[in-house]
């Protein structure tokens, strides 16, 4: 309700812009069927059907383009998408596409950003309604879910430390406040700042601690060519 | 088979399978502190009746086994097993070491299991949890050979996800994800190295139930621990969401 009275709306960018290599092949992971439905569709159909988001921005390699295109057309036809062209790295195409939100954001009438990997089909309206809520705290806020079993290594290649207690694997969508989204990623384009995520970028560059909140072990990301099986069987659990 | 004439090196596969026992087994978190209420504080085994699980067709269990008496240069398989589990029969059939007292993970029955292979001059050790059923020939082989220069190893995947940790609520520390791994089995060890391990943390009042991994680095702190390239399939079979994904990745 926050965002109605104040009249401002929430925008979601989608990242189809990783070059899914792991996956193999020259074809984007994104674009590969789950389900019949290309990858990236399934979250961009959440966050359409939320009411507090607003604008829906799609970042997307520039060769991917046409594809991208066809996709929208064929899953989400007279769904207004923004379409991004994509940076060489992650933090390049957040950036690109703040930019592109920036009139809105400068205006208000973005209040917050809600950041999603595209190889993660499965989020959920009620994980996105989470963390749009806590995203309007400052500092903006993340989804994680713990992880056992997890060690360090040497440069060296030995064991450093072998158990590093119960650590939070991090999940999209990550949401922020946009302004301070948006002032983060300007300075850290400045600096030259690359963080391994969209939090680290935003903790560094405001200094305020971004909140973990709790995650959704199913909302895998599509790394191996396998977890399209994978994917396809946990749909069909949660449709059971 | 008898290799003592032989100048390779013996190697005794040991594979953990856990009881029901294991969840009261003193040393462990408290109910919760892991992440999961009543999972043991050794990361590896969950309920024995969990590992009769069907998957693919067959026992959780027997995966393990069936890996280990493939492998070559893998002499023996021996399995560690309360008696939910020793008294049963597998294909193939492991040599079977009921654990002291039902507590398959007690550091006494471990010891007792590494002390009686045998003589401990010209044996490796390859330490493998059940619960980790798609462990496949590369990654045996792999640990086999680093164990040709090295006297501990570990197998382990790069962490695929960012992490961080978390206390009260907000990130506090975020550790450079390119040096974080997952930890996977095999573990492996020249048997002196993982008896002397385990001598040492038995007499540790302290002592708090680790991987094994975790006890040479923290009472041999002189010994490496090689960390060799585990596998995508590699993981821990934790809930049926687990065994669904297992299922998958066998072709069920």
């Amino acid at each position: 309700m926050r965002e109605r009275d104040t009249g401002q709306t929430a925008a979601a960018v989608v990242l189809a812009s990783g070059s899914g290599v792991r996956v193999g092949g020259e074809r984007n992971k994104v674009y590969l069927p789950l389900l019949g439905r290309p990858v990236l569709a399934w979250s961009l159909l959440v966050f359409a059907g939320i009411a507090e988001i607003g604008r829906l921005a799609l970042v997307v390699r520039p060769q991917d383009l046409d594809l991208a295109r066809q996709v929208l057309a064929d899953e989400l036809p007279g769904q207004p998408v923004d379409i991004v062209h994509g940076g060489a790295q992650r933090q390049d195409s957040e950036l690109m596409a703040l930019r592109h939100l920036a009139p809105g954001i400068e205006s208000g009438q973005i209040g917050t950003v809600l950041i999603h990997d595209a190889a993660r089909p499965l989020v959920t309206p009620g994980l996105v309604a989470a963390v749009l809520a806590a995203a309007a705290e400052p500092g903006g806020a993340v989804p994680g879910v713990p992880r056992e079993g997890v060690l360090m290594a040497s440069p060296d290649g030995t064991l450093a430390e072998a158990d590093l207690g119960t650590m939070m694997a991090m999940q999209t969508p990550q949401g922020f406040p946009a302004r301070a989204l948006l002032a983060a990623y300007e300075r850290a384009a400045t600096d030259g700042f690359y963080g391994t995520d969209t939090a680290a970028c935003v903790a560094r560059h405001t200094g305020i601690p971004v909140r973990c909140i709790p995650g959704d072990s199913r909302n895998m990301k599509i790394t191996y060519p396998h977890d399209l099986a994978v994917a396809a069987r946990l749909v069909d659990g949660v449709a059971r | 088979m008898n290799h003592s004439a032989s100048p390779s090196r013996r190697t005794v596969a040991v594979i953990y399978a856990g009881d029901g026992d294991t969840q009261a087994e003193p040393g462990g978190p408290e109910p919760g502190e892991s992440g999961r209420p009543g999972e043991p504080g050794r990361p590896g085994t969950p309920a024995g009746a969990d590992l009769l699980a069907p998957l693919a067709g067959r026992p959780i269990v027997e995966h393990s086994l069936a890996a280990f008496a493939a492998a070559p240069g893998v002499d023996e398989v021996m399995l560690i097993a309360g008696p939910a589990l020793a008294g049963r029969t597998y294909h193939p059939a492991p040599e079977i070491a009921r654990a002291a007292g039902g507590r398959a993970r007690s550091i006494a029955s471990v010891l007792e299991v590494l002390t009686a292979i045998g003589p401990a001059d010209e044996c490796d050790v390859l330490i493998h949890d059940a619960d980790h059923p798609l462990i496949g020939p590369r990654v045996i082989a792999d640990c086999l050979a680093a164990l040709a220069d090295s006297e501990a190893v570990c197998a382990a995947v790069p962490a695929s996800d960012t992490m961080v940790a978390v206390e009260e609520g907000v990130i506090t520390d975020r550790p450079p994800r390119d040096r974080l791994r997952y930890r996977q089995y095999p573990q492996g060890f020249r048997l002196p190295v993982i008896r002397r391990g385990y001598q040492l943390a038995l007499a540790d009042p302290a002592y708090r139930q680790a991987d094994d991994c975790a006890v040479v680095l923290r009472y041999l702190p002189a010994v490496p621990v090689r960390l060799v390239a585990g596998s995508e399939q590699g993981f821990r079979i934790t809930s049926q969401a687990d065994l669904g994904i297992a299922e998958t990745l066998l072709g069920g």
